[in-house]
Formats: C-alpha cells, structure tokens, sequence
C-alpha cells in the first residue's frame, strides 16, 4: 500500500503528470500547464476516471487521497494535485 | 464460490468460441449464435441482469454483434483489442459501476478462465457448459424485477447516445446539460417507491455516502431525472431519519451513476437543504465514507456547498450552514415538490410537511428489507 514508484522515492510529485497521462491513455496530457483544472472547464475528469487516478496515485506514491483530502482540494488543478502528493509522500 | 449473500449483476461473456462457434472475422458468413447462449441471455435479460462483451477481436467485431439478430442492442457494455481479459473485465465493472464481487465471466477458453480467476478472483468464472446450471444459483436470483431493473439496459444505451453527443459538443460541462434540456424533479418519496429506494441503497457505489441500508423511519427525498435523451426515472435519494430540529443528518445519499455525472448529487443536496432551512434547520449534515469509490459522492457535496467538519477513521462528516439556504444550479430545470406552497427562504415549522414525512416513512420502512450490500 505504502509502495513508491519505480526506484524514485524523491521523486512522487513528479509521478503526478505521468500517472494522469497513463490513465488518460494519452501522453499529451504529461505536458499540460499546471493550472489546468482536472474537471469542469479542464480535463473533466469522468467519475470512474477520477476514482481510477486516486489508485494510481496511491499505489505509485503511497499518498492516498481520498483519505487524507476530506474536501478534495487537491482535485483541482493537475498542480494542486501535484502539490498535496509532494506535502504527503513519505 | 457459490456464498449466497452475492448478486451477480453483471454477466461478461466472451465471443469467439462462447457465444457462437468458430472465429468469426475469419469466417465468410455471419455467425450463428449457439442456441443455449440465446437462452441464456434472455433468461439474464429478464431478470434485470446486465450482458456485457470482452473479447480479444479488434473493435470490428462489434459490427458483427450489432448485426446479429439475436445480440444486436443486449449489451451494456463492450470492451474488444489485444490485453488481459481480466483488464477488460475490470473496466466493464467500473464502468457499469459495479464490484466485481457482482461480476460473472464466461469463457470457452480454460486459460482466460484461469488468468481471471488469479487476477479477480472476486469474479465468478464460468465455462459456458456450466451456466444452464449456474442461472439457477442463488447468485443468478436477485428476486422481485422492478421497472427501473427491466429499463436498465435501455438507459445504458441511452447514455452511449448521451456519450455520443457530449463527445461532439464543443462547450463546458454546464452548457451541454443545458442542452440536453435536463429536468430534475424532488419529491417525497411515496410507498410504491419503496423497492426502487432498496435498490438504489444496495446497487450504488460510487454515489453513495454511507452504504447503510435505508433509516427505517423519517424523511425520503428522491430525485427524478430526464432530458432530451429519455427519462431515467427515479435515480437518487436522501434520507433524513430525524427530520426535526436544528440540526439535520442524512444518514443516506445514494445516487445512480447514470445520474450522478450528471450532476445529480448537488441537485439533490441543494433540494434537502432548502427544505431544512424551510423548517427551521440551521445545519444539514452528511456522514461520509472515505473510499477512494465513493469520491465521487464527496465531489457532489462539494459543488452543493458542503465542507467537511468533523472525522474519524473511516468517515468524515460534511456539513453546510444553512443561513443562506442554496439555490438551484442555473443548468437544470428544477420542479421541486418538497415545498411547493412555500415562498424561498420562508422558514416554518410543522405545518402541512407532515404529509410528506408520513409517505416518506412507509416508504422507508421497506428499505429495512435491503440487504447489507453496497
């Protein structure tokens, strides 16, 4: 559960783009700005997608979301996403 | 593999070899479905069980399923190409929104039986020989069929429609709604409802806040859904077991999925809200489960103003001051039946609300039938 990625254990926040781009299936998203909101007006994240990238992200980084973010703020941008990884991950 | 306390309610079939003889993209004629699959299907069919297709062909197979007479339109769900049958199985289960403890797979083949099984071995794997025998489990028996189960499949394609037209929309989220021309009705829940309700407790995940059963007693608040697509009927609930004081709890949200990326959640939220302030509350509150299924949920309370005020372990409780009671989002046509009479923001107390706690009570008295299943 408390897994790290691949070898990186610095390296959590960095995960976030990738793993959003890997769940999309598409590598563009990697490269997208950081202020870009992950649902309305953004990526609009579906729900089973939303649920699917809080998996990743928590087997890759160990940093589980949905239960250390009770409003869920860090959903907001793929860089407050990116930010609450980085203040978690151990 | 055969504990009773399960459901399956969705059955994942195979092509190739399972549904119909052969390899059929390699062969000249259409195929021809085997008539025990036929018979399956309509036996799953009737009793509300979902049908879905994983198969290892390239996505052109799916013209051959829609051509054929006895498949064409049966399936909620299809995944096809090259990966792991139990990848596709899992996908089909988010999808469709169930767990995959309520997913059966059929495959001729013993070794994609065999990779499922290691990999989900939630799901129960059958060889197309044993399911005459297995639509006679328990597991195949969900009881009592209602209107919304029978229409179940017809929503799902409505929603591929609904996908459809989204994909092609250049515009927000918001203005899509807007176009789709989405109505929501609230109403209290009344006695017939009360199979639908069960249903709704025990089926939804994603958008479900608790998975308790029903309060057996109190208030029932429950959202109808329709728009230029079709009606989806009866989608959502809200339960408030004490609906008196200052102070409201609802010990229950649960809302399709079909419905809730919709925006269901705030809409029924908004709903319970106003109609606490109008009897006086100052304080709605939602007990929540913190699982990375339920987000969902949790999303939609936060659209609907709520914020979290209290945790333990496991759950966290959502709450929003009711001072300034909310309005409906400018996106959905609201008719609002819980406090019709009122004029907004009128705060009163007793009164004629009871005739809406009485039916809502009956209502929710059935939902003890609901079995502890999420």
């Amino acid at each position: 559960m408390t897994r790290t990625g691949s070898g990186h254990p610095a390296g959590a926040a960095d995960a976030v783009p990738a793993i959003l781009a890997e769940v999309l299936g598409d590598p563009a998203v990697a490269g997208l700005p950081p202020d870009t909101p992950l649902l309305a007006g953004g990526l609009d994240l579906d729900s089973v997608t939303v649920v699917r990238l809080l998996a990743a992200v928590r087997e890759r980084t160990g940093v589980d979301v949905a239960d250390l973010d009770l409003d869920l703020d860090a959903l907001t941008t793929i860089g407050t996403l990116t930010a609450f990884v980085a203040a978690h991950a151990v | 593999m055969t504990a009773a306390a399960r459901l399956v309610k969705v059955v994942v079939w195979d092509l190739d070899g399972t549904l119909w003889p052969g390899v059929a993209l390699e062969s000249a004629e259409e195929p021809a479905v085997f008539p025990a699959a036929v018979q399956a299907l309509d036996a799953l069919a009737a009793r509300g069980i979902l049908v879905a297709v994983a198969s290892r062909n390239p996505a052109e197979v799916g013209a051959l399923v829609e051509r054929s007479r006895q498949l064409a339109g049966r399936f909620a769900a299809a995944e096809y190409g090259w990966g792991r049958k139990s990848e596709a199985v899992r996908r089909i289960a988010e999808d469709l929104d169930v767990q995959l403890e309520a997913v059966a797979f059929v495959d001729d083949d013993p070794l994609e039986r065999a990779e499922v099984e290691r990999e989900l071995p939630q799901v129960v794997v059958l060889d197309p020989q044993e399911v005459p025998d297995a639509l006679g489990w328990p597991e195949f028996d969900p009881g009592p069929l209602t209107a919304a189960a029978e229409s179940r499949l017809a929503s799902y394609r409505q929603r591929e429609s609904r996908r459809a037209a989204r994909a092609q929309f250049a515009g927000t989220e918001e203005d899509f709604l807007r176009w789709c021309a989405l109505r929501a009705t609230l109403r209290p829940a009344m006695p017939a409802d009360a199979d639908r309700l069960a249903e709704l407790a025990r089926r939804t995940t994603q958008y479900n806040s608790t998975g308790a059963g029903l309060p057996a007693a109190g208030l029932v608040v429950v959202l109808e859904l329709a728009d230029r697509f079709g009606d989806d009927g009866l989608v959502g609930l809200a339960a408030v077991s004490d609906p008196y004081g200052a102070d409201w709890t609802a010990e229950l949200v649960a809302v399709s999925c079909r419905a809730g990326g919709r925006g269901a959640v705030p809409v029924l939220l908004t709903g319970l809200a106003r109609l606490a302030a109008a009897r006086g509350a100052r304080t709605l509150r939602v007990p929540c489960r913190l699982t990375e299924r339920n987000v969902p949920v949790r999303l939609g309370l936060k659209r609907a103003g709520f914020a979290a005020s209290s945790r333990d372990s496991r759950a966290a409780v959502f709450a929003r001051d009711l001072g300034t009671p909310p309005s409906y989002p400018d996106w959905v046509t609201v008719e609002d039946r819980l406090n019709a009479k009122r004029a907004a923001g009128a705060v009163e107390t007793g009164g004629n609300a009871g005739a809406a706690e009485e039916t809502a009570g009956n209502a929710g008295a059935a939902g003890q039938t609901a079995p502890g299943l999420s």
